[in-house]
């Protein structure tokens, strides 16, 4: 087939057309630009955060490598090595662990190394180099800090290393550091070969075929494929065909990279920003290249008498779009880049990505977002190029705009005033005025969604959630949710003292913390029985059959027991019963949680396992057992608890009196303290310098802390929302001029004949006024019926899990819009006919012929 | 008695170097009930001269003067007004607004100005025009003969001082041409109307009372004559 060159002509005709627009381009290229911006903006945050958190889980695994494969013998390497699928295999060998008391707090593993796997661990050193002679050791800065030992080369290391249960002690010279990452899993020391042979030699028989379980001495293989795609199965698929029962073998797969754990509320999130975007960048270039084509419609029916085809007044009009856009997208992804960078820190503030989070830039989101635009563009220029396509040669010279009051044969005869002059003009190009408003409205009721979810915020309810009084201080470990380790008598009768000292403080109340064994009435073992039956979800597997073995027993080890004061009583949650703080402190009775109480349970369950006037018996300090009957049904509040949950969630609070005396006299897991009034004194520095200078082992979160933290987070929201339902109403209001301009103009003869016939400007400006004032209305209507389904639905996705949020309908934002949008609507078209006028009447009147 | 004179009317367009000379030293009388048609080739000035005589554009030099009243010493506004009250227009291109009924175009004029409308002779108006059947239809479902006659009972409705038409049937075709034509004049010697029509076609000036020729500008014949006997 002979191939036809049109091309060149077709994008000279699509060029002419579109410099002859002159400035009119600006609204398209505007547009296009804002879509971008929007589109790159998202991108960008949405992909630095992914990378963020991507890091941050690496980082938390202590690995980049995909996948791995544990406790194997070297010929295993050799054969997994081999295989055409696995990429840079790197091993470790297993030696032991760091048991130096210093290094309690810090899980360290002692083990050597090849130079690829302590990279790709993130554990190579910075400073100095990888253990080479017996006696060197190359360790993390958190390591030598525990240990005291300054960062410097040749340092003297003293380790007692546990191997397989015996202990060695070694004395190491410091050949290399790097500085350690506290949200790793494990820190890491290691050694040299030489060393490694001669303590852990590698053993004879496979790890999964030994008797008793040890671990020195074998290999920890870590590889990677050619991509992260599905590497669950590529690893189970990769053992199997290496002959290996994967039933049989320990491996694992680098959860960085496996995406399923995006959590849906933000998918839905960002597919909803997604489809506004697209949605509002439709709305607006869907309207500018059909109003534009309408306006060209005369010269594409002459080119159509002329001989263009259908394809080529397609090609023609979709050739324009992309001139625009060639000049649109770039401004708007540069742009797009630059605005996310801003708000990338207020945005990831609020989520907890540790402490290093890198805005990157990604080449595959300018791609995706020149992608994203450029789609929103060819939708959006799919019909304008039909419309163009289609134009039959004769009608084209007389058509002005598209009309479809065609429908309307005959209308009663009505009075004419500027406003049903209007009102009939509105129905002209209903599909027009369906549009702009649509486009308004979207950035209406994302204002009004936003407005409505950071109303809905309480500060009260977020807050009471983390802290009661003003203060909190405790143990590290107890207020760090990551930590393994608890200490929960750090606030001995000592510490109670010098927090009293402190300037500033009013009072301070102790919560006792002991996870101790209980006996349970007959009456609570029936329904405990029936609970864990009756909600399996719970209580799985061989979990689920211990937890039933200890109900049936009606003993059950390990029980949050707190103390409390009087005070502390008044905070707790009542559900049942009397909390009557004169017969608590007696020592005869206790209070009991309901299962609803218990945290970590989605919904409250109805019922208790235990009922007031039940009797339970506790385990005491010297192995006695004491009963106490239940005074009340009643529950810990969260900033007030342990921060972790026990086998059945039972909690059971007694006065801090008898805590004191038979379970644990040491001291309290927690203090609250309260502040004085009227003393101006920030405790938040006071009680920073306590915990930093004076007891380092202890933490304490303030109500300013969380305040704070509220702020913040509202304050994204505000700078997010408020961003986007701005650009949304730029938009909006960009559709609203341009539509209302090319109306004008479409109708300048029209407009002409009418001045002619003698409508003064003053009728003219206000029918056009009226006609601006009719959007305006729309908009109005649409948003708040709109708004009724959004809020009940799609807020609802939002804000699903913010438990601090409370719904308050309303749509005051969208009433303070009215008179702004009103006067906007009412003066633009004015503005517009103004400009319009500068031509007279008889050139206006000349351009039909 | 004498409607609308004018008075040495000059309308000169570009520069010194370029300068056209659309009116160049108009000066004719137009008395109470008179059909004149002006007729010229195209570019001579005819429709520039009918811009001016209706106050759509403004004169380089020169007045006019409609019942004796000189149209340019108004403000735009003013002129707006006097327009719609003492000049009809009936356009080429029909210019019905595409929203109105037919009813409502032909009295837009008149409720523009905010006066109650005359229905008795409106109605008779329509009747005479033959749309008593139509008044409620919508323009575009109207044929241009049809259309024409509508823009020429707007014209008559205001009872103006003067109707001026810029070829009313160039869009017509001939049968329709005659038609309306007849109409517009009928129409005129029945509410006494003083008619000013251009046209570049010389069959349909000859129904005029009066033919004004006119050629770069300048009348050549016609401008002063009173009766048809001056030919």
């Amino acid at each position: 087939m002979q191939k036809v060159q049109n091309r060149k002509v077709i994008s000279r005709l699509s060029a002419r057309i579109v410099s002859a627009r002159g400035k009119k381009n600006l609204v398209t290229i505007l547009a296009i630009m804002l879509t971008t911006v929007l589109f790159t903006a998202l991108f960008t945050i949405g992909g630095s955060m992914m990378e963020s958190i991507q890091e941050s889980t690496m980082r938390q695994v202590g690995g980049s490598s995909m996948a791995g494969v544990k406790f194997v013998l070297p010929k295993d390497y050799e054969k997994l090595s081999k295989d055409s699928k696995v990429k840079n295999p790197s091993y470790r060998i297993i030696v032991g662990t760091a048991e130096n008391e210093e290094l309690l707090k810090l899980s360290t593993e002692v083990n050597y190394a090849e130079d690829e796997n302590a990279k790709e661990m993130f554990s190579y050193p910075e400073e100095g180099s990888m253990p080479r002679e017996r006696n060197e050791i190359a360790t993390s800065t958190l390591v030598l800090d525990a240990l005291g030992i300054p960062h410097t080369l040749g340092e003297k290391v003293a380790l007692k290393i546990s191997i397989d249960g015996k202990q060695i002690t070694e004395d190491f010279i410091l050949s290399g550091f790097w500085k350690g990452d506290g949200i790793a899993m494990a820190q890491q020391c290691w050694v040299s070969r030489e060393f490694c042979d001669e303590v852990a030699p590698t053993p004879e028989t496979s790890f999964y075929e030994q008797l008793d379980t040890k671990y020195a001495g074998y290999w920890m293989m870590d590889f990677d494929y050619s991509n992260s795609w599905d590497i669950q199965d590529k690893t189970t698929a990769l053992l199997e065909r290496n002959g290996y029962d994967i039933n049989r073998i320990a491996y694992g797969v680098n959860w960085a990279y496996t995406t399923s754990d995006v959590d849906g509320g933000a998918i839905i999130f960002i597919v909803v920003l997604l489809g506004l975007i697209l949605a509002s960048g439709y709305l607006i270039i869907y309207n500018i290249f059909s109003l534009n084509v309408a306006g060209d419609i005369k010269s594409y029916g002459l080119l159509k008498t002329i001989g263009t085809t259908e394809v080529q007044l397609k090609k023609l009009v979709r050739r324009q779009a992309f001139f625009l856009s060639a000049i649109g997208i770039p401004i708007g992804l540069v742009t797009g880049v630059l605005l996310g960078k801003c708000l990338f820190p207020v945005i990831v503030r609020n989520f907890e990505l540790g402490e290093i989070v890198t805005f990157s830039i990604n080449p595959l989101v300018f791609l995706g977002a020149a992608a994203f635009s450029f789609l929103t563009v060819w939708i959006s220029c799919n019909k304008p190029c039909k419309l163009a396509a289609r134009v039959s040669p004769i009608e084209a010279v007389r058509y002005t705009e598209k009309t479809t009051y065609s429908k309307v044969k005959e209308r009663k005869v009505r009075k004419v005033t500027a406003f049903s002059f209007a009102w009939a003009n509105m129905g002209r190009n209903r599909k027009k005025v369906a549009i702009v408003v649509a486009s308004l409205s979207l950035s209406m009721i994302l204002m009004n969604s936003v407005y409505t979810m950071i109303q809905g915020f309480d500060m009260d309810k977020y807050v009471s959630n983390f802290i009661v009084g003003d203060a909190i201080v405790a143990d590290a470990t107890i207020l760090n949710m990551g930590s393994q380790v608890y200490s929960n008598n750090e606030i001995t009768p000592e510490v109670q003292e010098e927090l009293k000292g402190i300037e500033g403080i009013e009072s301070v109340h102790n919560v006792y913390f002991a996870e101790i064994g209980i006996t349970i009435s007959e009456n609570a073992q029936r329904n405990l029985v029936q609970f864990v039956e009756e909600n399996p979800q719970y209580f799985s597997d061989s979990y689920g059959e211990n937890m039933l073995t200890m109900v049936k027993e009606r003993n059950i080890p390990w029980n949050s027991v707190y103390g409390v004061d009087s005070w502390g009583m008044e905070q707790l949650e009542g559900y049942k019963g009397e909390l009557d703080w004169e017969k608590f402190k007696t020592g005869n009775y206790c209070l009991v949680n309901s299962y609803g109480a218990v945290h970590g349970m989605e919904e409250p369950l109805d019922g208790m396992f235990s009922d007031v006037g039940d009797k339970l018996s506790i385990e005491l300090l010297d192995g006695s057992v004491k009963e106490y009957e239940v005074l009340a049904i009643a529950s810990i509040p969260y900033a007030m608890s342990s921060r972790f949950m026990t086998n059945l969630g039972i909690e059971v609070i007694l006065p801090e009196q008898e805590f004191q005396t038979f379970v644990n006299p040491k001291g309290a897991m927690l203090s609250v303290l309260t502040r004085e009034k009227d003393n101006a004194v920030s405790i938040d520095k006071c009680l920073e310098n306590y915990t930093n200078q004076v007891r380092t082992n202890l933490d304490a979160v303030t109500k300013a802390t969380y305040e704070e933290e509220f702020k913040d987070f509202v304050n994204t929201f505000w700078i997010v929302g408020g961003g986007l339902s701005l650009v949304l109403a730029l938009i909006g209001i960009l559709n609203f001029v341009n539509a209302v301009v090319t109306g004008i103009l479409a109708r300048k003869q029209e407009l002409a004949m009418m001045e002619a016939v003698g409508m003064t400007g003053k009728q003219m400006k206000s029918m056009l006024a009226w006609e601006g004032t009719l959007y305006a209305v729309f908009t109005m209507a649409v948003s708040m019926v709109a708004v009724v389904p959004v809020n009940n639905l799609v807020l609802k996705l939002v804000v699903d899990g913010m438990w601090y949020f409370t719904n308050h309908f309303t749509i005051v934002p969208i009433i303070l819009c009215m008179p702004v949008l009103l006067l906007a609507a009412s003066i633009i078209p004015v503005i517009a006919y103004q400009n319009m006028k500068r031509e007279s009447v008889v050139e206006r009147l000349r351009e039909t012929e | 008695m004498e409607v609308l004179h004018t008075e040495g009317l000059k309308k000169y367009y570009g520069n010194q170097e370029n300068e056209v000379k659309a009116l160049d030293g108009i000066d004719l009388s137009i008395k109470q009930g008179e059909f004149v048609a002006i007729v010229g080739t195209s570019g001579s000035g005819k429709s520039t001269l009918l811009h001016m005589l209706g106050g759509l554009d403004r004169p380089t030099e020169g007045k006019v003067y409609v019942e004796n009243k000189d149209i340019f010493s108004l403000e735009d506004e003013a002129l707006t007004i006097f327009r719609r009250r003492k000049i009809g227009f009936v356009f080429q291109a029909f210019n019905l607004v595409p929203v109105l009924n037919v009813y409502e175009n032909i009295v837009l004029p008149i409720e523009l100005d905010g006066n109650p409308v005359d229905k008795d002779y409106v109605n008779q108006v329509i009747d005479s025009l033959g749309l008593t059947e139509k008044i409620n239809s919508m323009p575009n479902q109207l044929s241009g003969g049809q259309q024409q006659r509508v823009a020429i009972a707007r014209a008559l409705a205001t009872k103006p001082a003067i109707v001026l038409a810029d070829e009313p049937t160039g869009n017509l075709d001939s049968r329709t041409s005659q038609d309306v034509l007849s109409l517009l004049k009928v129409t005129g010697q029945n509410f006494n109307q003083t008619i000013v029509m251009i046209t570049h076609n010389e069959e349909i000036s000859q129904m005029a009372d009066r033919i004004i020729r006119i050629e770069d500008g300048k009348i050549i014949k016609g401008g002063d004559g009173y009766a048809k006997g001056t030919k």
